[in-house]
């Protein structure tokens, strides 16, 4: 379904490169909820724009991002334009994402007035069940956004996701800035479309638990560990894996020692090395991704 | 040692339509010394004004906040500015906090040159002992708070709270704009400042799961009031 080959993602500032994506590999199967995590500037967003070749233009990127057989990167921007929206949807954080002076109706409409050509009252039709259906409620459809909550604009944002049928939908922090009962909210939206693909951003592990199918974790610009969420929770493999469940508070609040490192000069070897309880000689080399079981892992550890 | 009696809060909203919300109907709350009492609820359930209110920086409506047995509600100005250094805020955006257009170390200094509490070299030193309790380095001092991550930064808003020793601090979601692993150190440094310190503090949170670690006590709000 997607797959990205060795991405690349370099942002050229006054300052230095800043390597935002640096060398990711990975998978998303047709049908599954594949979650992205990471902590901010650990690059997981820019990772997904880069997706959607939405990137500001001082971002250089190599590699492949290849989508039912095509590279994305070598398509023109017409091309691209086809596919945004109508294959590949985007749902972004639920903050300041909808436009204060249109209604949330006319707003989740567009898509299909834009990417299938619906004429304006089939479109607006659909978005009446849609919105039945997400439990928004047909007769809001005239509102505004600033009469909704937090969590009703990110169902919303969903609406509009999900209203041209995509192939691929892609959330960004779904869960951010909402608080506990919301949060439980959006896991029940996100599993009443659950039979598209997903991939999910997040840094909320609880909300991961509840979702993924497989969990990829995101540190410095690289993948460190990919797994079935199941294991991952029960089992991580990566030392920063590991760190990053700990700090739960459930499982004991534990911090991870030190502090994450720049993005323009990452340490050699193993980014996470610095910080690693684990770490000896080897790590001054980059380890590659082990195979384990249908699990991959960045870690010598398991060499 | 803080008590809220009777506390209620509202506000209007809209000039013509006279809308009213009440943010804090009826509260009676009382945290003892050395005492951490979590504050849990939804968004919009009135857990910041009543920590605010307990602070004075609201005053409210009908009702008495008592601390170390003083009626704070009876209190103006220059009485109660100094009852205040007893007394602060960690608030939830640390970018917020601070003056922008100020190094670190001046908004650390600030509550000492307010209340004239000591002389330069004094400061100094103060300033010094503060950033390595809450774990910054000497270099932190110079820079300006958009130079500091969000952890650092939320340090350095710890560090300003503990100048004038409090003896209460409402922590008002004091992680909840930050990383999962910068949490738990956060937190781990509140607990840790709490130990050495004896300070009670209020801790604000949407998070239940935070709150059973932290607190010695959990109090629910739900649409102004405490339910359980």
């Amino acid at each position: 379904m997607l797959k990205i080959e060795n991405l690349k993602v370099y942002f050229k500032t006054d300052l230095g490169i800043v390597k935002a994506v640096d060398g990711v590999d990975l998978e998303v199967h047709k049908g599954e909820r594949f979650t992205l995590i990471g902590e901010s500037g650990s690059g997981k967003s820019v990772l997904a724009i880069s997706i959607l070749r939405l990137l500001p233009k001082n971002a250089e990127i190599s590699g492949k991002i290849v989508f039912n057989g095509k590279n994305l990167l070598e398509l023109s921007e017409e091309e691209m334009r086809r596919i945004r929206g109508r294959k590949i949807a985007w749902i972004p954080q639920s903050q300041s994402s909808l436009n204060p002076v249109l209604t949330v109706g006319f707003q989740s409409a567009e898509p299909m007035i834009e990417h299938l050509g619906f004429d304006k009252k089939s479109a607006f039709a659909k978005v009446l069940r849609i919105f039945d259906f997400l439990g928004i409620g047909r007769n809001r459809a005239k509102d505004y956004p600033h009469q909704f909550s937090g969590g009703m604009r990110q169902r919303v944002l969903v609406a509009m996701g999900i209203s041209t049928s995509p192939e691929l939908i892609i959330a960004d922090e779904p869960t951010k800035g909402l608080d506990a009962s919301k949060r439980a909210q959006v896991v029940g939206l996100f599993r009443r479309i659950e039979d598209r693909t997903m991939l999910i951003i997040t840094h909320d592990l609880n909300f991961a638990e509840k979702l993924a199918d497989r969990i990829a974790v995101m540190y410095c610009g690289k993948i460190v560990e990919v797994s079935p969420a199941k294991e991952f929770f029960n089992e991580p493999l990566h030392p920063y894996s590991k760190g990053l469940l700990d700090s739960l508070p459930s499982r004991g609040l534990k911090p991870i020692r030190g502090f994450q490192p720049s993005m323009m000069n990452p340490p050699s070897g193993c980014r996470f090395r610095e910080r690693c309880e684990f770490a000896s000689e080897r790590c001054r080399r980059e380890p590659p991704l082990f195979n384990l079981n249908g699990r991959s892992v960045r870690c010598w550890l398991h060499d | 040692m803080i008590e809220g009696v009777g506390l209620r809060k509202i506000f209007k909203s809209g000039i013509f339509s006279g809308k009213t919300i009440i943010a804090v109907d009826g509260v009676n709350i009382k945290i003892e010394e050395e005492e951490t009492v979590a504050l849990v609820g939804e968004s919009g359930s009135g857990k910041s004004t009543l920590g605010r209110i307990l602070l004075m920086l609201i005053r409210p409506d009908e009702g008495r906040v008592i601390f170390d047995g003083i009626d704070l509600t009876k209190l103006r100005g220059r009485e109660l500015r100094k009852i205040r250094m007893k007394m602060q805020l960690i608030p939830q955006h640390p970018d917020e906090a601070l003056d922008p257009r100020w190094r670190i170390y001046d908004s650390i200094a600030e509550p000492l040159r307010i209340h004239k509490l000591c002389n330069r070299s004094e400061e100094e030193d103060k300033v010094l002992e503060l950033i390595r309790a809450v774990g910054l380095k000497e270099e932190h001092l110079s820079r300006y708070p958009y130079e500091l991550s969000g952890g650092e930064l939320q340090r350095a808003v710890i560090a300003r709270a503990l100048t004038l020793n409090p003896k209460f601090i409402v922590c008002d979601e004091p992680t909840s704009m930050l990383d999962l692993s910068t949490q738990a150190s956060i937190v781990r440094l509140l607990m840790d400042l709490q130990r050495k310190l004896g300070m009670s503090y209020l801790f604000i949170t949407h998070d239940l799961e935070l709150a059973r670690v932290v607190a010695d006590r959990i109090l629910i709000m739900k649409d102004g009031r405490l339910v359980g």
